[in-house]
């Protein structure tokens, strides 16, 4: 496994360096996309009372702008958590003086939270095998799971109608991880399909 | 365009442009995202919607080159059922609107025709932009003027 995030944290680090802090830097084609992942991923949430969160894979915190633009008047404590130090250090420069919100280099979430979510973490498979990939996205799932208190909020990319998988990306129908966050997890599990992009939301609560 | 953009960047804005709007996947998701967060309205210029879209070359001076093309079709006409008393700009936010809120959203092609200085319009059609395929787009073409 520490040979995958070596790997993970190598192309996020380029990534950022070559785009800096914008959806490009973290592999997304554009903002709007991205944001609109962000509003499935935060159907886990409710924003009537307080809450806290854990952003796994928080990249340089394009979720604190979301919120900020959407949900502005949300009170939140937020923990962002990224591989890659590069990362890290654009979300500090960037949100470090938000109240209630901290970051940490770190392969895994380091608190408890009511809530965690993971956006874009499993796509880029960067050419490993498939079978240590998914014990790759087994080992995140596990992690969100014990440290959200309400739930946890992740997306995967679907497969194509007609075409392989290209060997760079992951891709996977819902029924492998439904079942893993149910029978294995104890969770019980929402999908959400049909809201644009090729792929599907996974809502699983604790 | 060329006014605005080196030649050479021309056809790849374009076929970003005709890709983000293609058929199947864009399609839906550029649907989905006019439902979500409105991003052809009136309230916001071309230049923040494809700004948001990512759409534009990444070279700084030519990116903003596009945005400035995209801006001063405030100046020119419109051509299109129920476009003609807008001005360019207007008539692009309300076609690409009125397409991805409608009923039946086509995929839309944008292209270019040479103007002359005074005449310039965008032009606002249905066709099959593609004459190898059946599929009906909504074609919005761009007006340019002859290089100097």
């Amino acid at each position: 496994m520490r040979g995958i995030r070596n790997r993970v944290r190598a192309h996020y680090s380029a990534t950022i360096a070559r785009h800096g802090p914008t959806p490009l830097g973290v592999d997304w084609q554009n903002m709007a996309a991205q944001q609109l992942r962000f509003v499935q991923l935060l159907r886990i949430c409710d924003f009537a009372a307080p809450f806290s969160i854990n952003d796994f894979g928080c990249g340089y915190g394009a979720l604190l702008d979301y919120l900020k633009l959407r949900h502005p008047g949300a009170k939140l404590t937020y923990r962002g958590v990224d591989l890659a130090p590069a990362m890290i250090t654009q979300a500090e420069e960037r949100w470090g003086k938000r109240p209630r919100t901290t970051f940490a280099v770190a392969s895994h979430c380091d608190g408890i939270a009511d809530y965690s979510l993971a956006s874009g973490v499993f796509n880029v498979r960067l050419g490993e095998p498939l079978a240590a990939w998914e014990a790759y996205v087994r080992s995140i799932l596990v992690d969100l799971r014990a440290h959200s208190q309400i739930g946890f909020a992740v997306n995967f990319m679907l497969p194509h109608d007609a075409r392989r998988t290209e060997r760079e990306l992951y891709r996977t129908q819902p029924e492998l991880w439904v079942k893993f966050c149910h029978k294995r997890l104890g969770c019980s599990v929402e999908i959400l399909t049909d809201y644009g992009l090729r792929e599907f939301t996974l809502l699983a609560r604790t | 365009m060329g006014e605005y953009v080196k030649q050479n960047f021309v056809p790849m804005i374009l076929a970003q442009m005709n890709f983000r709007f293609g058929p199947g996947d864009p399609l839906r998701e550029i649907v989905a995202l006019q439902k979500e967060f409105e991003i052809f309205s009136l309230e916001h210029s071309l230049r923040d919607s494809f700004n948001l879209l990512n759409v534009g070359p990444q070279d700084e001076r030519q990116r903003r080159g596009f945005f400035r093309y995209l801006d001063d079709l405030k100046n020119v006409e419109a051509e299109g059922v129920g476009l003609k008393k807008l001005d360019g700009h207007t008539a692009i936010i309300t076609a690409l609107k009125g397409n991805l809120e409608g009923k039946s959203p086509m995929p839309v092609f944008f292209a270019y025709h040479l103007s002359t200085r005074g005449k310039q319009a965008v032009k606002v059609t249905t066709t099959a932009a593609m004459e190898f395929s059946p599929i009906k787009y909504l074609t919005v073409s761009l007006p340019t003027l002859p290089e100097k």
